[in-house]
This record gives C-alpha cells, structure tokens and sequence, in this order.
C-alpha cells in the first residue's frame, strides 16, 4: 500500500501545495493583525480592536475551509482511468478493492492531519483570546470532518458508477446548489428576524434555535461516512472490475 | 504445451464481429499477431487479457481458464500496450515503488538494470519522456515481475527503427528462458520477419492464417507474369492479382505445386507484409498499386 498511497500524494501534491501555501499566507496575515491588535495601528483605535477580537472566531475553521480540499480521491482516480493506470491494473492480479480502499484510506489519513492542524488552530486562537469554546468547536470541527470525508466518498462512489471526472465537478455544483437552495429562505427568515445584533449573537441564538436539530448531525454524518466507505469498498470497486461489452 | 489457447472464440459488437477465432501460441516462442486496423487484435487482446466478456468459446492461458483462474494467469502474465499505462506525474523511481504494491513478484533490481540498460533517467517525470523512451520503460516494467506471458498490443508501433530494434534484441533475450513467451500484435510485418517463431493473421474478425512463420513464407509466393498470362492460371490457386504497368503479379498459397503446374512462369518467394496485402484484397481479385 505504500506505493499507492505515495502515487497519491504524487498526484495531488500541486493541490497540496497550494492550499498549504493559502493557508500559510492567511495565518502570516492573521499573525500580523494580531501582533497590530497588540502594538501596531490597531492597538490605539479601542472599537476597531474590539470589534476584531468579537469576530476572532471566524478564523477558527480556516484551517478546515483551506486545507480540506487538497485532497480529493475522485480526481486521483480520473488520473487512473485518463492515464491507462486503471486499465494495467485490471491485467494485473492487485485487485481494484485495494485501489479504492487506498483512496478511502488516504482520505482518512489526510483529514486527520486537517482536523489536527485545525485543534490546533482552535487552541492557539482560545489562547489569544478569541474563543473560549475548544471543546464546543472541536466537536463542530469533528462533525464538519466527518459531513466533508463523507461527501468525498460519496462524489468517489459517482465518479466510479460513471468514470468521469465531470462527475465530480456535477457532484459538487449540486450539493452547492441544493444545500443553497435548502437553507436560503432558512437564513433569510432568521436574518431579518435577529436583524440589529452581531453575528456571534445571532449565531448562539441559531445554535439555541436548532439544537434539537443539532443532535442528529452526528450520527447523520457518521452514518454518511460509514455509507461512503462501505459504497466505495464493496460497490464501487466492483463496478471499476467489471468488464466491458 | 501451449502458452494460450483460444478455440473457437467469438464476440460480437456494433458493426464488427470476432468470428470463432482459434489459434495457439506456443510456449517459449513468439507469435506474431499481423492484420490491418480494425482487423479485431485489440479486441482479442482485451479478451484474452479479460478486458472484454466473450460471447462464446474458450480462452486458456499457461494451462488454465482465464476466467475461472483469472488471478492465477493474471499473476504471471504481462501487458502492454500501444500507450504507457503510468500517469505523467510520476518519475520512474517513484513507479517501481507503486509498481511494487500491483506486481505480486517484483523485482526492483531488475526494473534498474533495464532502466540503466535502456538509459532512461529515474528522476524525469513520465509525461516529459520521448515516445521511444515511453515505451521501454513500459517494456521495462512489464519484464520486472518475472511474467511467464507477455502480450503486446502495437508496442513497436510509432517507434523509430533504432528503438525497435533494441525492443526487439530484449524480446529475444526474454525467450532465451524457455517458459516464457510472447504474442505480439502488430502491423509492422518487418518486425515479425525478424523475430516471431508463428504467425497468425486477422481479417475482419476472422483468423486467414496460423502457422510457424517460416512454413508460411516458405509455402506461398507470387507469380511474376504478363497479364495476357493471367488466363492460364487456375483461379483456385490465386489469393489476388496486383495488376501495374509492368504486368502482373499473383499471390498463390502453394509455391511448390504452382512451380509444378505453370512450369516456365516465375515464381518469387514473399514476405509476410506481401501475403498481408494480397489476402486484405482477396475480395477484389484484381487490384492495382
């Protein structure tokens, strides 16, 4: 497995590179307002410095919102199909189940590594202060993992059913499309409704408003990522081993 | 004991139809596998390398179904193909690592001495390799896991003669292991003169000849002639007739008894790119170049 799992990270390592480089750009500008906040411009302007440090909490899933998408297991496996790699495999006696599960395994791996650099991230910024909530935005940070692992598994699924890579591309407009169309008369409702507050305070009014909604998150998404990695494993792979014709 | 045998295999698309082909390959020999484009060789390709599902008849390769002990016959066979099957981004260093996890038997010693004896570079990405170079690492490849079957679909094709030829010593040097053997498809008859034991030759799905080359070359050959000659040969003896300005030419299947009964009319031996020719137009009888 290891020489998949590096042909991976081969394949992926321009995308890799990037978003570690976005995401080190944003922290050395987060850095540097935070050093301004303490002793630069923004130290002598008290409403400015406050209002920041109230919107602090919005760089808490950066790391998340940057690094999660390096990775993407339908793209490494349109490679396979464009280059031929899926082709030599099926003359071969490795099976397509560990081709596919070397995807699942990799993506695992890796937003491990997102989620860990992210509890980092959401320590680093309790520490300065700008949120006291750790275990309440780890808990988010783990739901959030699982729902973005879950739906790669399950855009990996459709790009094996179909073998293109526009699938991912389609798969992803639709649940952009659908999941905008699903909460924007929700969130329109509720902005006029909390219209005049902040936006942390409107946010803990939502929290408070949905939490009975709320609980059912976590089992949704574990459900959606044990779907995902079994889809994948035992369907998926199957379908990649068929012959044609 | 034969290294494939494929008895009456037949399979059916839209508009082409591979009709109840059969031939043998045998072992520690090469067999080359000639016909135009479209003859149906990819497609027995991909049957025999269980790409494709086959309508009826049987595929057995090193003795055994292709099917029914499809990992068994997977595990000691090699592809390859008229393109390389490896991604652009990945160097041939870093290819013997992922080649490592497919290949049950891998062997990465051998994979750098090919890489050394053919030259190529370990760090180059894939994707910045020449066409020749492409195809020896695929070559390379497909040599370092102790196959017992390598089966070629168009490799020497689009290669300059330098790089055929070299491809072409190192087949020979892989039949010197008398287990192994070689099918190769190609339409560069040239390279086939040189080097394959047997022939068999595909023509709109079906199979026209099958044989040990030399018998093949040896027994047929054309009949030099005027055209006003042409009458006095027995149709049943001609293949097709290439008709120039210089008179014409025939293609008989069996020299020997043709030298017998048209005594006085020339008849040259023929290479197998001439037998290819004459029979792809066997349906036109008369044909001009």
């Amino acid at each position: 497995m290891k020489g998949m799992i590096k042909k991976e990270i081969t394949l992926s390592k321009k995308q890799m590179l990037l978003t570690v480089s976005m995401f080190a750009v944003f922290t050395a500008l987060c850095i540097l307002v935070r050093l301004s906040m303490e002793c630069g411009n923004i130290a002598d302007d008290a409403e400015l410095r406050d209002h920041l440090m109230d919107n602090l909490w919005v760089l808490r899933y950066l790391p998340f919102v940057v690094l999660a998408f390096s990775y993407n297991p339908s793209l490494t496996l349109y490679g396979d199909i464009e280059s031929g790699f899926l082709r030599l495999c099926k003359t071969t006696s490795y099976s397509i189940r560990s081709l596919i599960g070397t995807k699942v395994i990799m993506l695992l791996i890796f937003e491990t590594c997102v989620f860990a650099v992210n509890a980092v991230y959401i320590v680093i910024l309790s520490l300065i202060g700008g949120d006291e909530g750790i275990f309440s935005s780890m808990a988010v940070l783990l739901k959030m993992t699982l729902f973005f692992c879950a739906v790669l598994l399950l855009i990996l699924f459709f790009s094996t059913v179909t073998e293109k890579k526009k699938t991912f591309e389609v798969a992803l407009t639709a649940v952009v499309t659908l999941s905008g169309m699903a909460f924007e008369p929700f969130l329109i409702n509720k902005m006029e409704k909390y219209s005049g507050r902040t936006d942390i305070d409107v946010l803990d009014l939502l929290r408070l408003e949905l939490a009975p909604a709320l609980k059912y998150i976590l089992p949704l998404c574990v459900l959606l990522f044990i779907s995902g990695v079994l889809l994948n494993i035992f369907v998926g792979a199957r379908l990649l081993e068929r012959r044609d014709g | 004991m034969n290294a494939i045998e494929i008895s009456s295999l037949t399979k059916s698309y839209d508009g082409f139809k591979l009709d109840n082909i059969s031939f043998n390959v045998p072992q520690g020999s090469i067999m080359g596998f000639i016909g135009q484009n479209g003859a149906g060789k990819t497609t027995t390709i991909k049957l025999l390398l269980g790409l494709i599902k086959r309508d009826s008849g049987s595929i057995k390769m090193l003795g055994l179904d292709n099917i029914e002990h499809e990992q068994e016959v997977k595990s000691q066979i090699a592809a390859v193909f008229d393109d390389i099957p490896f991604h652009d981004q990945l160097n041939a260093a870093q290819l013997s690592t992922v080649l490592a996890d497919v290949f049950l038997q891998w062997d990465k010693a051998v994979y750098s001495e090919y890489l050394d004896r053919f030259n190529l570079p370990k760090k180059k990405k894939i994707g910045q390799l020449s066409k020749g170079m492409r195809m020896k690492l695929q070559i390379a490849a497909a040599l370092s896991h102790h196959a017992k079957l390598l089966i070629m679909d168009e490799a020497t094709t689009g290669l300059d003669p330098v790089v055929r030829n070299e491809i072409l010593d190192i087949f020979l040097e892989y039949l010197q292991d008398d287990q192994n053997s070689i099918l190769l498809s190609s339409h560069i008859t040239s390279d086939l003169e040189k080097i394959a034991d047997s022939v068999t030759f595909i023509d709109k799905g079906k199979i026209l000849l099958t044989g040990v080359k030399d018998d093949i070359v040896g027994s047929y050959g054309v009949i030099k002639c005027k055209k006003s000659e042409l009458k006095d040969i027995d149709k049943k003896d001609i293949i097709s007739t290439r008709i120039s300005d210089f008179g014409a030419e025939t293609l008989v299947a069996d020299r020997k008894l043709c030298e017998k009964k048209y005594s006085g009319i020339t008849i040259d031996g023929t290479t197998l790119e001439e037998i290819m020719l004459f029979y792809v137009r066997r349906d036109k009888g008369e044909w001009t170049s």
